[in-house]
């Protein structure tokens, strides 16, 4: 506006109130011309400059004398290009053609350069034409397209702009990229025209296009675009307006491959489906596992028990009939309890385990112990424990094993074993006794041949019948220990058990203070070997005979059939067995006599085992003993 | 039968045991001979006639069963008694099966021995008896037949081819 006063002004020059309005004028121009936020000059129309603003010395750093009255032309405020740029644009101003600012590059006294864009007006200074020359800072505005534009370089997202016929303005190098298309087969084009967006997505497009121009805030669209290739790419699409200097000049659209994410997304959801199925399944094959886990604990063919907190939490089945209690009885009993359950040898070693286990140490596997159950048995064991999660909570889960039958064929192993043994040493010795035995034998039977010829004393005949006495006696002990060592299958033939207790019974010699009762029921026959039974029978009436011999008694011999098989009994009223000789009398080589090798019921339980019987004996001690065989009734 | 015609053969390797036997079975009235081994025994089978052999099961030369088969090969009618240790029982049960006629185990009553000697030979003359009736009456019976087809006068070729086999 003030320019067009000035201009006013320097119209008339009359008078000098109007001279000294004049120079006040000039003054209030210097004034606001130095106000100018931008470097302003007024050049004359061959370039000179004729004023330049206090803003030109700050930027530039050439001072007004320097440059006042001189051509631009002579001056290096401006690059050489620019200068030309200036003279042909102050030409084409002369001549009254219109100009749209343009830019150029100012030199500063240091040699920098600047860009400035150019704002030039034609006005008249001092009568004459001249040019009031604007120049905008434009370094700011610069830097931010050039950082716009590296920015939409480098996005991997496609960014277009499109001008308000839908036309193509731009796009970036993610776009080609992505789409296949080079610029040139898309800018200037209808977006639609490209072959990119699919048709049935071009009503799609206009509504957002139309929402956007409106003013609204919209969310993206997801599209599948063509690419050149012919793949399908799915894209996530942001438009936007696109402004210059505050007019709406077109739209912008920024979209994201987004087929990799999709992909993703999809497959996530299909691992997040399969992922509940699997933790269904899952639930499912603990729900059923521990269902048959808990059924395989109940029913285990050993004892189970869980301690927690030093208390039993959990016993199963197995473990209560082992231990003759009840769930209740044992149910949260402490562990001082429990150990007490356990024979008193093993008791501090139970501790100590349990003790290291508490503390996570190492455990032997197994160890072997005695349980004492309800009824005061003590009933050898294995127990193997384990540090386990109960409820979620830490215990101790220990597996109880009833090991009597083990204990059993242990010992009928070591027995057999220790059978074996004998049966080696009856070879080696037996053999070599057998020879002068047989010599002896025959030696005495010559002589006693021989004695009704002779003159001998009665001292010699006993002494030959000791003689005899002995090497019988040294046969039996070479025959029962060849009878327990080798294996000897029965020769079974029909036999009736009474015959052989007669004909045995009948081989037995008592004394006065014996009484020998037999009692002899009904039986049938059973296929039996007729020699062994008769050993066997032989024996346990010498055995009863020998319990009775000193203080005198009763032997009752006694036959009866039962279910299953033909019962003999030999009881006698003797000293009796004590309760731990008991177990021992039918081990081989085990005697309470002083004569004797102790293997004459071992013998029979052999024999009467070999025919698949049993042998079996009832006693107290002082009171007499009952020995029973049983032979089955085929 | 006449014992003393009677001569038992006693095989044994151990010399008490040899000797007892020598004198009860001479006291018994059988003629004896011994021998230590087993080759000593071959050759004594084979120079004179022994009625009855005890063989001990285990000789210093060769295994007892191994002198049964041979000898037996060569005297099988000669009675054959085992004489063995408990722990070769079943060698003695395997001898029967080798023409053993019996056998007693080690140590044994001695006058189960004799009796079980009589026992044997018994058997042996009452098996020779029968053999020599059979043979006997076998032979009588053929010749009563080739007698009765001769009256009958009908011999063709191939009944005296018969005959001739037969005879």
């Amino acid at each position: 506006m003030w320019l067009l006063k000035h201009e006013a002004v320097q119209g008339s020059v009359e008078g000098v109130r109007i001279e000294e309005e004049l120079v006040e004028s000039r003054k209030d121009f210097q004034t606001l011309f130095n106000l100018m936020p931008d470097p302003v000059v007024i050049i004359d129309s061959k370039g000179k400059f004729l004023e330049v603003n206090d803003r030109v010395e700050e930027t530039t750093g050439f001072e007004k004398e320097e440059l006042l009255g001189k051509n631009f032309l002579g001056t290096k405020i401006v690059t050489e290009k620019s200068k030309a740029i200036l003279v042909k644009n102050l030409a084409k101003r002369m001549l009254g053609m219109p100009m749209t600012p343009y830019e150029i590059e100012v030199l500063t006294k240091d040699g920098r350069k600047l860009p400035f864009e150019i704002n030039a007006t034609k006005i008249e200074y001092d009568g004459k034409p001249a040019d009031l020359v604007i120049l905008r800072d434009i370094i700011q505005r610069k830097k931010a397209e050039e950082l716009y534009r590296s920015v939409v370089e480098l996005s991997p997202d496609s960014i277009i702009t499109v001008d308000m016929k839908g036309v193509l303005t731009s796009c970036n190098n993610a776009t080609t990229s992505m789409l296949g298309y080079s610029e040139d087969e898309m800018i200037g084009k209808h977006f639609s025209k490209i072959g990119v967006v699919q048709a049935r997505d071009l009503p799609k497009f206009l509504k957002l296009f139309i929402s956007v121009l409106k003013g609204k805030v919209t969310k993206s669209l997801e599209l599948t675009f063509n690419c050149k290739d012919g793949t399908l790419l799915l894209a996530e699409v942001h438009v936007s307006l696109l402004k210059e200097g505050g007019r709406v000049i077109g739209l912008q659209a920024i979209s994201r491959d987004i087929t990799e994410r999709k992909k993703m997304e999809e497959e996530l959801r299909q691992y997040s489906e399969h992922l509940e199925e699997l933790v269904q399944k899952r639930t499912e094959d603990l729900l059923e596992l521990e269902t048959r886990y808990s059924v395989l604990v109940e029913e285990a063919s050993d004892g189970v028990a869980i301690l927690q907190d030093e208390r039993i939490v959990f016993i199963n089945r197995k473990l209560l009939e082992i231990s003759g209690y009840s769930r209740d009885e044992l149910i949260g009993i402490p562990f001082k309890k429990i150990a007490k359950m356990v024979g008193e040898k093993y008791r501090q070693s139970v501790k100590e385990r349990h003790k290291r286990r508490i503390r996570g140490e190492e455990n032997p596997a197994t160890s072997e112990l005695e349980l004492i159950t309800k009824t005061g048995e003590c009933i050898p064991i294995e127990t193997s424990s384990a540090l386990i999660h109960h409820s979620g909570l830490p215990a101790v889960l220990t597996i109880v094993r009833d090991i009597r039958e083990r204990k059993r064929i242990e010992e009928q192993r070591l027995r057999l074993e220790k059978l074996a043994a004998v049966g080696e040493v009856t070879t080696m010795v037996g053999h070599d006794l057998r020879n002068p035995l047989q010599s002896i034998e025959n030696a005495t039977y010559y002589l006693n041949n021989e004695l009704p010829h002779l003159q001998i004393t009665q001292k010699t005949m006993e002494m030959l019948q000791v003689i005899n006495d002995s090497v019988d006696y040294a046969d039996k002990i070479i025959r029962d220990l060849q009878d327990l060592s080798a294996v000897k299958k029965p020769t079974l033939r029909n036999n009736n058990i009474n015959t052989i207790v007669k004909e045995t019974l009948s081989q037995v010699e008592t004394q006065e203070n014996i009484e020998l009762i037999t009692k002899l029921g009904h039986l049938p026959e059973i296929k039996a070997d007729k020699d062994m039974i008769k050993r066997v029978f032989l024996n346990l009436a010498i055995n009863g005979i020998q319990a009775i011999k000193e203080k005198g008694g009763k032997l009752k011999v006694s036959t009866k059939k039962t279910k299953e098989s033909v019962e003999i009994t030999f009881k006698d009223t003797g000293i009796g067995i004590s309760k731990e000789n008991k177990e021992k009398i039918f081990t081989p080589f085990f005697t309470t006599r002083a004569k004797g090798m102790g293997v004459g019921l071992a013998i029979c339980k052999k024999f009467v085992e070999s025919h698949g019987g049993s042998i079996e004996v009832e006693s107290k001690d002082g009171k007499g003993s009952t020995f029973t065989v049983m032979l089955p009734v085929q | 039968m006449m014992k003393d015609k009677t001569s038992i053969l006693i095989v044994e390797d151990d010399a008490n045991i040899r000797e007892t036997l020598e004198t009860i079975l001479q006291q018994n009235g059988y003629n004896t001979d011994i021998a230590e081994n087993g080759r000593e025994a071959i050759q004594k089978s084979k120079a004179k006639f022994f009625n009855l052999a005890l063989l001990d099961i285990k000789l210093p030369d060769m295994e007892g069963t191994k002198l049964l088969i041979t000898i037996h090969e060569t005297l099988p009618k000669m009675v054959k008694i085992m004489v063995t240790g408990y722990p070769s029982l079943e060698n003695a049960v395997d001898s029967l099966n080798h023409g053993a006629d019996a056998y007693v185990i080690k140590p044994f009553k001695t006058e189960k021995l004799l009796e079980l000697i009589e026992e044997e030979l018994e058997k042996q003359s009452q098996a020779e008896k029968m053999t020599q009736e059979k043979l006997t009456e076998w032979i009588k019976t053929r010749v009563r037949k080739i007698e009765d087809k001769k009256r009958a006068g009908k011999l063709t070729d191939e009944k005296k081819a018969e005959l001739t086999m037969y005879t």
